[in-house]
């Protein structure tokens, strides 16, 4: 039987700081736990030992599954990442049995917990084993996954499924891992491209490449990218890498496209002279138009369920969060606070709009609760942050931060903003990324 | 964003930090805020982001000085804001000069994107000006708004008299913004502003459907700061 350990991860504990009332930042080696006033998520310690590899030497696509590993879970926001520069002993001096392992070195080095894993290559195979050891018990535990072979190409896919399937066992529900990232970034001839990466900060790569500017990512029902893209000299939106299909090329803009459960796309259209949101079907023709005011309105986001709508309008004034049903009824502003909120997203959980709010001089990540309008800071004193995009499953955030200078950067963040870290040093002057849902 | 408001979004525990830390602070320094400098400041450096493509090292070193100014400012040191903050001016401006210098540069990007790809229609040639000389000049906004000052207004009384000498020309409007903000409030926003500029021409006796307009939204600078908040003229 499997036991899932129904773990102190989401519990909330009283930090002894709080009474001070004093929020300060403590950093760890491994990741950066924002200390807040009324508790602190538990990180399980997860001891990541290197990979034992065997057979032939293994291609680039097959290396390295001991590093991929610790940077999932330490990006993941459950754990504390124990890797070899955590403990004295030598890992790997030991198999990867029940039998074969110290269980007091990794008692001693504080690991609940232990992963193990080997890889042989032959003949362009891997055979994986990878698993999961309870430090306490002294025992395997049992997973959604299992040991198998398959083409070293595809070594990383499996990390991640494994990684996926550690995560489950801990919280539930499975990791984000292989799922990725779509935004936009400016390139060197100055105009700006769609690019996608993993949600390990790997695997960055081109859904446009083009000679003009081209901005706003989504995903679409059917898993590929929408944008809007000036490829025909006018702001139109696009499905499918290289401008494959437009969706709308009207007079004025079409941009902040939402696909919806049902397969309709929310959008912007500014043919009437201002921004409107209408509701088009896959193909881009018009079901409905659910706005009509004075002011502009913009950057639509569906409730789950498909019954409602947020999006922005400053039809009182600066950019507020809206809401209204999707049938474009009881329209009403949601934000009363702040004086310019824009970008929401609502959380496939449901609970929350995750939004971009200006607080003094810069841009801070917000959530507000549809039903009572219930606001959280999630960002704050870390340079500017902007546009939230959620996970899948509504338990991680990615925004952008100019936190550490030298331009945007992708940050992820737990949905409750206590773990931020950096997703990817790699590509910084970011915008607007979208979540893969 | 009223001191209230803000404060208001500053919740529990952090309100109460902020306030001790405040008090400790305010003592010894200078009492007034150089919100003005800071602000200069960081239209600068947001101004010169085009720099980060030829000037990598030049323009983060500006984004470090205004980050270090807004430190300061945050923790009541107002001397030293305003010092960095007119540092960080200066190096935003420094960054775009040794951009311009460079530029084109070939440094290795990994997001850099080909270029063979021009579209359908290929590179169009774009002129804002007649056969016969005649600029239309751009026009400017006020941060987040598209009022036409009075400025604007007599460039555009210019535009509109030679329009209604020649009915054949046709132009396009094209509407601009700074990169403060997001991308899509931007590309609402330029809309606006080419919309204010063609409604005023219409006024003035123009054709309607002689002015067309499109929004840029913040994608296509115009030298940073107040000369991105622009509306462009295309003769079509």
């Amino acid at each position: 039987m499997r036991t899932r350990a129904t773990i102190a991860i989401l519990a909330a504990v009283l930090v002894a700081a709080s009474f001070a009332g004093i929020a300060s930042a403590q950093e760890s080696d491994q990741v950066e736990i924002v200390v807040r006033p009324f508790g602190e998520r538990m990180l399980v310690p997860l001891a990541v030992p290197d990979t034992g590899y065997s057979g032939e030497s293994a291609p680039s696509s097959a290396a390295g599954a001991d590093e991929l590993m610790r940077r999932c879970f330490m990006l993941a926001g459950f754990f504390r990442v124990l890797g070899p520069d955590t403990y004295f002993f030598d890992a790997n001096a030991e198999g990867i049995s029940q039998q074969s392992i110290n269980w007091e070195n990794w008692f001693n080095a504080g690991a609940e917990s232990l992963i193990k894993s080997a890889v042989r290559i032959e003949g362009g195979q891997a055979s994986l084993d990878f698993r999961l050891y309870d430090v306490s018990r002294e025992a395997q535990v049992e997973i959604d996954w299992e040991a198998k072979t398959v083409d070293a190409g595809v070594v990383r896919s499996e990390v991640y499924d494994f990684v996926n399937a550690v995560i489950e066992h801990f919280t539930g529900s499975r990791g984000f891992f292989g799922s990725r990232v779509a935004f936009a970034a400016r390139d060197r001839n100055g105009n700006k491209q769609i690019y996608t990466i993993g949600l390990d900060g790997s695997g960055l790569s081109s859904v446009t490449n083009n000679n003009t500017i081209n901005l706003l990512p989504a995903w679409s029902a059917g898993g590929q990218v929408m944008y809007t893209s000036y490829y025909n000299d006018n702001p139109d939106l696009y499905v499918g890498a290289n401008n494959a299909r437009v969706i709308s090329a009207r007079p004025g803009f079409s941009m902040g496209a939402a696909a919806g459960p049902g397969g309709e796309i929310a959008v912007s259209l500014s043919q009437d002279g201002q921004a409107e949101i209408y509701i088009l079907d896959s193909s881009g023709n018009v079901l409905r138009r659910c706005t009509n005011d004075s002011g502009e309105d913009f950057a639509p986001t569906w409730s789950p369920d498909g019954s409602q709508i947020a999006f922005v309008s400053d039809r009182s004034g600066g950019p507020q969060i809206y809401l209204m049903n999707s049938d474009c009824s009881n329209q009403r502003r949601l934000t009363f606070r702040g004086n310019w909120n824009t970008s929401p997203d609502w959380s496939p959980r449901g609970d929350v709009i995750a939004f971009t709010g200006r607080s003094g001089r810069r841009f801070d990540i917000f959530t507000v609760a549809p039903e009572s309008g219930y606001m959280e800071r999630l960002t704050q004193d870390q340079g500017s942050n902007a546009d939230p995009t959620w996970s899948p499953d509504g338990r991680h955030l990615v925004f952008t931060s100019t936190r550490g200078g030298g331009g945007a950067r992708l940050y992820i963040s737990t949905a409750d903003g206590q773990i931020q870290q950096l997703l990817s040093d790699r590509v910084s002057g970011v915008e607007t990324p979208a979540w893969q849902r | 964003m009223t001191k209230a408001s803000q404060h208001n979004f500053v919740r529990g525990g952090l309100t109460l930090a902020l306030i001790v830390a405040s008090t400790l602070t305010f003592g010894a320094c200078n009492r007034r805020a150089p919100t003005d400098a800071l602000d200069a400041a960081q239209n600068a450096v947001y101004g010169a982001i085009r720099a980060r493509g030829c000037a990598d090292a030049e323009y983060a070193e500006a984004e470090r000085l205004l980050a270090a100014a807004q430190a300061a400012m945050d923790a009541g040191e107002y001397d030293d804001a305003r010092d960095l903050a007119e540092q960080a001016q200066v190096q935003a401006a420094h960054a775009e000069r040794v951009h311009l210098q460079n530029f084109p540069c070939d440094e290795v990007d990994p997001l850099a994107g080909a270029t063979d790809d021009q579209g359908p229609n290929g590179p169009q040639e774009r002129t804002s000006s007649l056969a016969s000389g005649y600029e239309f000049t751009t026009v400017y906004f006020e941060f987040d708004s598209w009022t036409l000052n009075a400025e604007a207004q007599s460039v555009l009384e210019s535009h509109a008299r030679v329009l209604q000498s020649d009915p054949d020309v046709r132009i396009r409007v094209s509407g601009h913004c700074s990169e403060e903000g997001t991308p899509a409030y931007n590309l609402a926003l330029g809309e606006r502003r080419a919309r204010a500029v063609k409604q005023y021409l219409v006024r003035m006796g123009v054709g309607s459907d002689r002015i067309g307009v499109i929004s840029f939204g913040e994608e296509v600078p115009g030298g940073g700061g107040p000369s991105d908040r622009r509306a462009e003229f295309e003769v079509r």
